[in-house]
């Protein structure tokens, strides 16, 4: 089925792109002279992963490397200021990469006063509905501020994660995701602006037969107002129309879909407020832009300091779907919140409490949840100990059944800091747990974690480091449910030896970790330790 | 309902108006009372109050190498005669553009790694000024490049969320955060009873620093949690990204698949990443149970769906049923009564499938047809009793008007037990799209 809409040759587009990219490259470090900075990290890693179980190990074994080169520069040409910035990575673990050898950025932007150009890496964020991710290709903005002329901006090009896609090369290829669009936005007043959007975009070669490909445009009108001072109105309208097709050999399909947004900001004296209201069709998709659809949403924040130790937040979320009347049933949720935040409590210096309760309400067809969240928080310092201590209670309850638990989480963590001579030493200790009794089965699920630390810095020879060790262990009740016992210990050290001091920074890092993990199915049981060993500079 | 409704309504019309009457600033409490003020202040449109006494602005995020301020100065009687504005702590002053309603910018071209002090004096014609020192701030340019803020950041992210520190995680997220703050919040706070020793790492496959201060982020994660509901290790990798709002870094948006926020993927994420892999990614269901699903889930989709085998010992009473709600295989029927939404009986010779529905539930089967086929359960034509056979999708209308669906992949077994291996999707939602 033919479709209408944006077409362009994709492969000239593709080789257009990378002539560019390779030209703009060389004759930016060219020119870049005394503004070009480089900055490389590159590491060593060796992995050892051991026991039955060590295909749950997220670590690839062996010896592996990896290297972060990044090469960036800016300066002036001809009434032009131009910068640009590059990189790439090696690496031979495909846990970190899909790819051995990626280039991670490369942008080019050239600007004088009115007129910006910008190749490669290109994020031009339009407007929440519009676009607000970003593109491999060009962009073009024309704005004379002293003039106040219309601000005006056109983009293009392909909607990829990673450059990898734009290969196409078999470990990163994905559907082909092309977009256009462009932006004009007027100040009509100090105070008031409109912006008006219009995007499109095309997706074609799918990799897989059930990749879905659509053919989208999208509109849209944006606008904030401040009618006096400290309120600022933000709205935004937009309307798509979207052709998609489920899966090879489906056929299109058009769906017509709008998005509307209004947000107020009080912002003066000790308060702050917010007031949102939205309402997104189940068939808009902001496929370049971020929006959830089939959600009308109102939204309230008051953050209100009322004396210089006390600060009060509270919120007020409600949101609900099945908008068209779609689905059999519609959906609600309540999230109120509140929060009291107090400084020095009991006159003690360096004392903070905070308590916080939060309620979350949902229900729609045979699902009903209620669910309380309360938490507390202390910190304050004890003779040389400084302390954090967290309380919390949150209740699961739901009506159907699904999740009925009581869970009670509790920490807190003591450290200290002790300078002796020219070492300065940091010792800490930390405890917590969590319990939660499922009601529905009737169990209870326990976790101990404790861990010691201690930190030790050597400012004269610019070295910082830390060592924890410590342990977690899950204890569970049901049936056919694992115990489980991770120990571990990690080791970090940075030094900044005087011989990179040349640079304008140099560190050679060492971290290293051991896991221990155990299991009641001992067939689950593995240990992995891994020790990684770089350098990083910059100039 | 519709109070709640008309009562929102109100707030709004109430924010609306009050922009007639200066006077009816109801939310500012303890404003000044000065005659001569400033109303707002902008630093590249991040407000001054909430930038702290101390800014850092980075080189990238500049549009033309300068640093603009822009605010609107009010004086209670009179005129404004001038506003000046110094950047090195008093020395000298520089006249700032303004019009009569007083709203005023200026600009001025800053130099890597210097201190500059800012105060700002607005003045009428009577002569009597602002509050200066209360306009007091320092700036930064820094050369610090966005790749190391941006870094930085996620660093000190995932650092919060694998100590599982809720508050200190929060302190990246952006008051604007497109998911809303308030559904991450809860659900860092699920995924944190949901998992225990949560392990991240990733690696940035692309930084672009953008306009209006925003910086997209791709990146390669590879993660390994332990499921506190079952006790059992999960790892998975993939790729994801963010948009991060800069001030200092603050996260803007997530896509799927995330690796913050699981627990209620659905409102947080705002977009799916394009995805080739076909990998699987750690989800999280309504109970919490960890489920390994295909990244690349269309947006806002609660759809479960999964792989699971069916045994038959005796075609008549003894054969097990699945319940899709709970992803359950049930324990084989005593005397042929189903105990879940369907029970698989599998008769020798052939061997023969018989899809025997629980009251109230009605299938419709769609002989020769993928699972991944139906996107969309059919509105009508469903039977209280279906014999579909290997190969053959069934689409089903569950008794509290939900649907799923299921494809027999195969059937092994040499004589009894058969093992019948289904793929199946259920959407909870009530939409027929899956």
């Amino acid at each position: 089925m033919k479709r209408e809409g944006v077409t362009v040759d994709r492969k000239f587009l593709q080789k257009i792109l990378c002539v560019i990219l390779a030209l703009s490259c060389s004759v930016s470090i060219l020119f870049a002279g005394d503004n070009l900075h480089i900055s490389n990290e590159f590491s060593l890693t060796h992995n050892e992963v051991s026991g039955p179980g060590k295909a749950s190990s997220s670590l690839t074994e062996g010896l592996r490397y990896m290297n972060v080169l990044g090469v960036s520069g800016y300066g002036q040409s001809q009434g032009f200021d131009y910068s640009f910035n590059i990189g790439g990575k090696a690496t031979d673990d495909l846990r970190n990469d899909a790819k051995q050898l990626s280039l991670t950025n490369f942008q080019f932007r050239a600007s004088d006063k009115s007129n910006t150009l910008n190749l490669g890496d290109t994020f031009e964020s339009f407007s929440q509905y519009s676009l607000s991710t970003s593109l491999k290709g060009v962009s073009y903005r024309f704005y004379d501020e002293s003039a106040n002329t219309p601000d005006f901006t056109i983009v293009t090009g392909l909607v990829y994660p990673r450059w990898d896609n734009v290969w196409r090369d078999h470990e990163t290829k994905t559907v082909e995701r092309q977009a256009i669009g462009g932006r004009i936005k007027y100040n009509f007043t100090p105070d008031f602006f409109a912006g008006v959007n219009v995007v499109g975009l095309d997706d074609d070669r799918r990799v897989r037969t059930t990749d879905s490909l659509y053919n989208s445009m999208v509109y849209s009108l944006d606008l904030e107002y401040r009618p006096i001072p400290g309120l600022t109105l933000k709205t935004e309208s937009a309307f798509n129309t979207t052709k998609v097709s489920e899966g090879e050999g489906i056929d299109y399909t058009t769906r017509h879909g709008h998005a509307h947004k209004f947000e107020a900001v009080g912002d003066g004296g000790p308060s702050r407020v917010n007031l949102e209201y939205e309402r997104t069709d189940p068939n808009f998709q902001a496929l370049l832009g971020s929006a959830t659809p089939d959600r009308e949403k109102a939204k309230a924040r008051w953050r209100y300091r009322y004396s210089k130790t006390l600060t009060v937040n509270s919120g007020f979320l409600w949101f609900r779907d099945n908008l068209e009347h779609q689905r059999s049933f519609t959906t609600h949720n309540y999230r109120p919140e509140i929060g009291v935040s107090v400084r020095r409590v009991f006159d003690r210096q360096y004392s903070t409490a905070g308590l916080t309760y939060k309620f979350d309400r949902k229900y729609g067809g045979t699902s009903s949840t209620s669910n309380h969240i309360t938490n507390f928080n202390y910190r304050d310092r004890f003779g040389i100990f400084d302390s954090d201590t967290n309380i919390g209670y949150t209740l699961y309850d739901t009506e159907t059944r699904v999740i009925d638990s009581r869970q009670y989480t509790y920490n807190t963590m003591l450290s200290s800091r002790h300078t002796l001579d020219k070492v300065i030493l940091k010792p800490s200790l930390s405890l917590g747990g969590w319990t939660a009794s499922d009601e529905l089965a009737d169990t209870r699920d326990i976790i101990y974690e404790y861990s010691i630390g201690l930190g030790m810095d050597i400012p004269d020879h610019k070295i910082t480091s830390d060592l924890r060790i410590g342990m977690s262990k899950l204890e569970k009740e049901a049936a056919g449910t694992d115990d489980s016992l991770r120990s571990f210990a990690n080791l970090s050290l940075y030094y900044r030896p005087d011989f990179l001091a040349k640079l304008n920074y140099g560190m050679l890092f060492l971290r290293a970790g051991l896991n221990d993990f155990s299991y009641t199915t001992g067939t689950r049981d593995f240990r992995e330790t891994s020790v990684t060993t770089g350098l990083n500079i910059q100039f | 309902m519709k109070a709640i409704k008309l009562n929102l309504v109100m707030v709004f019309l109430i924010v609306i108006f009050s922009g007639t009457n200066a006077a009816a600033k109801w939310w500012i409490f303890g404003q000044s009372n000065d005659e001569v003020s400033i109303n707002y202040l902008y630093l590249n449109k991040i407000s001054y109050d909430e930038s702290g006494p101390e800014v850092t602005v980075y080189r990238e995020t500049l549009q033309d190498g300068l640093i603009h301020l822009t605010g609107r100065a009010g004086v209670r009687k009179g005129k404004i005669g001038g506003i000046r504005v110094t950047t090195d702590n008093k020395d000298t002053w520089q006249e700032a553009r303004f019009s009569d309603n007083g709203a005023f910018e200026f600009s001025f071209r800053p130099e890597m790694n210097k201190a500059y002090v800012l105060f700002v004096e607005i003045m009428d014609t009577a002569g009597k000024t602002n509050d200066i020192e209360a306009t007091r701030k320092v700036v930064k340019l820094s050369d610090q490049n966005i790749t190391g803020l941006v870094k930085e950041t996620l660093d000190s992210m995932i650092d919060a969320y694998q100590s599982e520190d809720a508050a200190g995680f929060m302190k990246y997220v952006s008051d604007t955060f497109t998911g809303d703050e308030m559904n991450l919040d809860r659900a860092i706070r699920r995924d944190f009873n949901a998992f225990d020793g949560i392990s991240l790492r990733y690696t940035l496959n692309n930084i672009t620093a953008g306009t209006g201060g925003m910086v997209y982020v791709s990146i390669s994660f590879a993660r390994s949690v332990i499921s506190t509901r079952d006790g059992r290790p999960y790892t998975d990798k993939g790729i994801t990204e963010f948009v991060f709002q800069l001030g200092p870094a603050r996260v803007y948006n997530m896509k799927n698949p995330l690796i913050f926020g699981l627990s209620d993927a659905e409102n947080v994420a705002t977009g799916t990443v394009s995805s080739s892999s076909g990998e699987l990614n750690i989800t999280l269901n309504e109970k919490n149970e960890v489920r390994l699903t295909e990244s690349g889930t269309s947006v806002g989709s609660n759809v479960i769906s999964g792989t699971t085998t069916l045994r038959t010992t005796n075609p008549v009473n003894n054969f097990q049923g699945f319940i899709f709600a709970d992803e359950d295989v049930t324990t084989e029927t005593d005397g042929g009564n189903i105990v879940g939404d369907f029970g698989m009986a599998i008769e020798a010779g052939g061997p023969i499938i018989f899809t025997l529905l629980r009251t109230g539930v009605l299938a419709k089967v769609k002989t020769g047809t993928r699972i991944e086929q139906i996107t969309t359960a059919d509105e009508s034509g469903y039977v209280n009793s279906v014999d579909p056979g290997v190969g053959d999708s069934v689409i089903f209308k569950l008794s509290n008007n939900t649907y799923a669906a299921m494809e027999i992949m195969n059937v092994t077994g040499g004589g009894y037990p058969f093992y019948g291996t289904i793929k199946y999707k259920y959407q909870p939602d009530g939409t027929r799209n899956f």
